[in-house]
């Protein structure tokens, strides 16, 4: 058997592409696995694991050959068509694809295999998933929808493999071990910060890493610092050591290769970093991370991918803004709002794994910043807030991950869901939740979002009745009143659904005597349907934790 | 006429009708400047297309940068690809010559088709190009085939490509007096694929490319 896994996008994606390749490999020991990637990714190559043969796009080049009046027209077509002969001679049994661009799919749509798995097109140009997953990641979180999973949880259950992986993985090499000796002073195990990424919205100001690095070093004397960076980042990360060392801070740069930095990094003791490649690296070096959300860094899709990582994520509104546009802000607000006295802080509480202080933290900071705690909840990746009046909150929203996750896998539609298991999963989360709670009081506390459960459940009913009977019967004045008003009460208590404004829109047509069309109505009884399924995979998690804990009472 | 002269760095280089067809300072040097600069265009090619032979040094500094490549000059020069051929034997085995008088030829020689079989990159060495100039230019036009006015006569050099078009959009915009003014690009390609040619292999590979510019 051969697979052929394609993540065409940037290094970090392809890092979290790594428990697919784990997956596949536990899954098809026999099978020969294969990776597609942009050329970039190249230097990654010699710290994957799991996979037998590498292949690299060049979108460059060809870029490079479209654009230049020299090249011959038919140069890009001609490379691209020789280049994809030799990946259809491979004759791949299935292609997993990772990356939902359209760039992605139409290439995979061009490479010979017997099985496609996400964005592909057929020769009509339609486009294809395979997997509710991928599906779920192109129309759900691409809309803005609230729920999102995380990439790395996306890939592995959209490549069907559902259960027990959690991490990446890369692996040292002896280049990268003998680059980190020469960075590191006998027995030392620094903090390494990375201070820079590749977009400028991300990034925190020099000063702030500078007042940082200073009240560290108040907290603990004998800590040092590496600054990573790649050779190209050269200049930026000298002119920060040498500030650094103005204010008497130990620090030196580690200017190093992708194997070298993951090497430093298996040898550091904490890392501080904005949303970069780094970051993931960090996560199957296992060691501690603190993560910067800055910016359009969106924690939920690709956050620290760790049980070992704490993220801050300032408490700005346009956080997180979008990736392909400048930010609108007089100043870089969401930058600002994270104060270097916070990061020093949990920096050195996490360092320390004393959770108890970074609870108090949480407290305190409250009105600054979101502080996260980030893990494998359940069977999937989440990261929660350590603030204590969210815990309800966090426990819903880990709910509602839950019977997303369950309807992805159309647990709704078979005889014999699996409840049991997801919701014994989800009560191992509860002590950890409700840390402060007794086994009593936290059954009341899931008591009650039964009870609004089934309240939101009844109300959701009676909507999706009346627009199924209004996109099948006539319309009249009455009926269109009454269908606007139950449409805005359920807008109003929904207002994070993707659907929302979708239906706001609606009711407002309505308002105003526009009969909206059958298909619109259509498809929004469609969508109605799922999120009842939801809401009913929801109350069979919750009283199944119910009915366990009250076994246990 | 051919004559020949020593360089400063005593490597022979060749005067033609009073043009020197490379440095006669350090004709080495000047290759390895002129293949410096031609090296971005050559990585993702497997055919290398010289237009002027020259001297042969541009030529034998591509051999040694891209020994996997294979490399084809179009002289039109008999007498130069003579004088080469006596006083470089050794290094010209690896290289493909051919002689080519008229743009008709390209069509007909077998050894020109072959050239012309894999994506190729085309190179002019401008000191070899000089005593010809006219002709090389258009030679040039012809193998890139971006100029609207030559776009047919390339299709024709391209097997198998001429069906995948529309001629009559093809026509209608190459007559249109702004189309005609402008380089040839994908999306013209695109434009003028064959309804019937859209959902095929070749129609699937240029909307990838099209995605690239987009």
């Amino acid at each position: 058997m051969k697979i052929l896994v394609v993540n065409l996008l940037r290094l970090g994606d392809v890092v979290m592409s790594t428990p697919v390749f784990r997956g596949l490999r536990e899954k098809y020991p026999k099978a020969q696995i294969h990776f597609l990637g942009n050329k970039e990714v190249r230097p990654l190559e010699p710290l994957i694991v799991g996979v037998d043969r590498f292949h690299y796009f060049d979108r460059n080049q060809l870029q490079h050959s479209l654009a230049d009046a020299e090249a011959p027209l038919f140069q890009a077509l001609e490379c691209l068509e020789s280049w994809l002969r030799g990946l259809s001679a491979e004759n791949f049994d299935q292609i997993v694809n990772l990356s939902q661009t359209r760039l992605s799919g139409l290439l995979v749509s061009q490479i010979r295999s017997k099985k496609r798995t996400g964005l592909h097109f057929d020769s009509d140009g339609r486009p294809h998933f395979e997997s509710s997953w991928f599906q779920f990641l192109n129309d759900h979180i691409a809309h803005g929808g609230s729920e999102i999973f995380h990439y790395a949880d996306i890939f592995q259950f959209g490549a069907g493999l559902n259960s027990g992986l959690r991490g990446f993985e890369l692996k040292e090499t002896d280049a990268g071990r003998q680059e980190s000796e020469t960075l590191l002073g006998e027995g030392e195990s620094p903090i390494c910060l990375q201070a820079y990424s590749s977009d400028e919205k991300k990034d925190w100001s020099e000063a702030n890493w500078i007042q940082t690095a200073k009240e560290m070093q108040v907290l603990d004397s004998k800590v040092s610092f590496r600054i990573l960076g790649a050779p190209a980042e050269r200049e930026k990360v000298e002119n920060l050591v040498t500030s650094l060392r103005q204010h008497g801070v130990r620090a030196s740069a580690a200017i190093c290769t992708l194997a070298g930095a993951y090497s430093l990094l298996k040898r550091s003791r904490l890392l501080i970093s904005v949303d970069t490649s780094i970051k993931h690296m960090a996560s199957a070096a296992g060691v501690p991370i603190v993560e910067l959300a800055l910016g359009p860094a969106d924690e939920r899709k690709t956050g620290a991918y760790s049980e070992n990582a704490v993220i801050l994520k300032p408490k700005i509104a346009c956080q997180p803004c979008s990736h392909f546009s400048p930010c609108r802000k007089a100043s870089h607000e969401c930058g600002e709002a994270l104060s270097p006295s916070l990061v020093s802080l949990v920096s050195h509480h996490l360092s320390a794994k004393n959770w108890n202080a970074l609870r108090l933290i949480a407290r305190e900071y409250s009105r600054e910043a979101q502080i996260l705690k980030a893990g494998f909840a359940s069977d999937f990746w989440m990261a929660l807030p350590l603030e204590t009046s969210l815990r309800r909150w966090a426990f819903e929203a880990l709910l509602n991950r839950a019977a997303w996750k369950l309807y992805l896998q159309n647990s709704h539609k078979k005889l014999v869901g699996e409840y049991g298991s997801e919701s014994l999963r989800l009560k191992g989360t509860i002590p950890w939740i409700f840390p402060e709670l007794d086994t009593k009081t936290r059954l009341l506390e899931i008591r009650r979002i039964e009870d609004d459960l089934n309240e939101m459940d009844q109300r959701l009913r009676a909507i999706s009745q009346t627009l199924r009977s209004f996109a099948r019967n006539n319309h009249d004045d009455e009926r269109l009143a009454h269908l606007s008003e139950k449409i805005q009460d359920w807008v109003e208590s929904n207002a994070e659904e993707v659907s929302s404004l979708q239906m706001l829109e609606l009711s407002r047509k309505i308002q105003v005597g526009v009969i909206p069309d059958l298909k619109a109505l259509r498809d929004l009884e469609i969508h109605m349907r799922g999120y009842i399924d939801r809401q009913d995979i929801k109350l069979k998690l919750i009283r199944s934790i119910k009915t366990n804990a009250m076994e246990r009472v | 006429m051919m004559e020949v002269l020593t360089s400063e760095s005593g490597s022979p280089v060749v005067r033609w009708q009073g043009l020197s067809l490379a440095s006669t300072r350090q004709p080495e040097k000047e290759a390895q400047e002129w293949v410096k600069k031609a090296a971005p265009l050559l990585s993702s090619v497997p055919h290398i297309i010289v237009l002027g032979l020259g001297c042969g040094y541009h030529v034998f500094e591509l051999i040694r940068q891209f020994p996997q490549k294979s490399i084809y000059v179009f002289e039109v020069n008999r007498e130069l690809i003579q004088f080469c051929q006596s006083h470089f034997s050794l290094q010209m085995a690896d290289v493909n010559i051919i002689e080519i008088r008229s743009l008709s030829e390209l069509s007909m020689s077998a050894r020109a088709q072959r050239a012309l079989s894999q994506p190729y990159s085309v190179l002019e060495h401008w000191p070899s190009l000089q005593p010809q100039r006219s002709f090389y230019k258009e030679l040039s036009a012809l193998l890139k085939g971006r100029d609207p006015t030559v776009f047919r006569d390339y299709l024709e050099l391209r097997p198998g490509r001429k069906d995948l078009f529309d001629e009559r959009l093809m026509l209608e915009d190459l007559l249109n007096s702004e189309t005609s003014l402008q380089l040839l690009s994908v999306k013209d390609l695109e434009r003028w694929l064959h309804p019937d040619r859209k959902n095929s292999k070749t129609g699937g590979l240029i909307q990838v490319l099209r995605e690239l510019v987009k």
